[in-house]
């Protein structure tokens, strides 16, 4: 479905995006994540045919975006970071009108219109002004939008950015959705947790680079060795937290609930030696728990400064 | 089918008072140039003077155009890229020359 290969972009000096590839099979929802500034958007603007690579080549459905754009972009579906979306216009009038640009028979329009904002469960505001939604139904809207070509492909950079807990689980719900229509989704996001109740593979992208790709299960085996732990003691907890910034395999510690909780990235050898050091110290610990490698420790640990992925 | 930037541009920009007072001023000046024209000849009427009259406001709304349409398609064209909704068309079937004749036509 879509194929990125060796893409390199450069912005004069600076790299954006460093030999990117992967791959995304038809029907799978791939799961784009890195840091803010990261490459996620470049890469996504390339991919759409809004922005040239420096080098290397996307193909969607086997056609080479750079050499082909309005052939591939037929199969593309986009949504960007930003509503884009002309506030004098009603709901309905907005959907025809990415209709018109799509170029499709004004006849057809309504039974599309209806069924997209029925989708995203928009259909009783059709008359309502763009101005007078909310932040979430906007955000539904401009899906709906992008789906009024009846693409194969969608290209969702950050669809729950700045949503409200609400929001974010009605455009998860439409995301089901679409995966049971047998859309290819590529979505891009920082929160990890959500990507992982709903993408069947993930790529973690830092600096440009691709440094961890493959199911969800299959980065969390590849990260088993860094997982979380929590340190419950009777000693002060500031105290403890000192105590474990200076040791080298430490990172991540933080207060959480009377709870110290921080990254480990050794074995179970260092746990225990850690435990000791701990109460050797005079650290009168009460509850030394590994709270497993959860995505988002594995994501903070990747994308940490001077962090290196082990694949 | 028409062209939807063209439709758009058609649909949002009437349904402004706005523009209808706009029409109006510039109609009410157009007019006034007329009956000025028309009272400084009162005298004797010559039809010639109608189609002096006609030559002039043509040629001085020709010039407005010229003058008037690159500005405004550009500040239009523009404003799709400051509200970013550029990238969107860019990201359809339309062609950039639809994008532009739109913009001129509206």
């Amino acid at each position: 479905m879509l194929k990125v290969e060796n893409l390199v972009k450069k912005y004069r000096k600076f790299l954006a995006v460093d030999n990117i590839s992967f791959e995304v099979n038809a029907g799978e929802i791939y799961g784009f994540v890195g840091a803010n500034g990261a490459g996620k958007t470049t890469t996504m603007m390339i991919a759409c045919g809004l922005l040239g690579a420096t080098s290397g080549a996307v193909y969607i459905n086997g056609v080479d975006v750079a050499k082909s754009p309005r052939l591939a972009k037929k199969h593309i579906g986009y949504m960007p970071d930003f509503f884009g979306v002309y506030d004098d216009l009603k709901v309905s009038e907005y959907m025809n009108f990415y209709c018109g640009l799509h170029e499709i028979p004004i006849n057809e329009r309504q039974a599309i219109i209806d069924s997209l904002l029925e989708l995203v469960n928009l259909s009783n505001k059709k008359e309502f002004y763009v101005d007078h939604l909310s932040r979430g139904m906007k955000q539904r809207l401009c899906l709906a939008r992008s789906l009024v070509h009846d693409p194969s492909l969608l290209i969702l950079d950050e669809p729950a950015s700045g949503l409200d807990p609400r929001a974010r689980v009605e455009m998860r719900e439409v995301l089901m959705d679409l995966k049971d229509m047998g859309k290819t989704v590529i979505i891009s996001s920082h929160i990890l947790s959500e990507l992982a109740e709903i993408c069947t593979s993930i790529g973690i992208i830092h600096n440009g680079k691709m440094v961890s790709s493959g199911s969800v299960m299959d980065i969390q085996n590849q990260m088993k060795h860094l997982s979380k732990i929590k340190v419950k003691a009777l000693t002060d907890v500031t105290l403890i937290r000192t105590f474990l910034k200076e040791q080298p395999l430490v990172s991540q510690v933080v207060l959480a609930n009377g709870l110290v909780e921080f990254s480990f990235s050794g074995n179970d050898e260092d746990k225990y030696m850690l435990l000791q050091q701990l109460l050797e110290n005079g650290i009168k610990v009460i509850h030394f728990e590994e709270a497993g490698g959860s995505l988002e420790s594995i994501f903070m640990h990747i994308t940490e400064e001077g962090g290196e992925a082990s694949d | 089918m028409i062209n939807p930037i063209l439709e758009r541009e058609l649909k949002t920009r009437m349904r402004t008072v706005k523009t209808s007072m706009l029409l109006m001023v510039y109609l009410l000046i157009m007019s006034l140039i007329v009956v000025v024209f028309f009272l400084t000849n009162q005298n004797n009427f010559n039809p010639k003077v109608a189609v002096s009259i006609y030559h002039v406001i043509a040629t001085a709304q020709f010039i407005i155009l010229m003058m008037m349409l690159p500005a405004i398609s550009a500040v239009s064209i523009s404003g799709e890229r400051e509200r970013q909704t550029l990238d969107l068309m860019l990201c359809t079937d339309i062609s950039p020359w639809k994008i532009i004749f739109g913009k001129i036509f509206s």
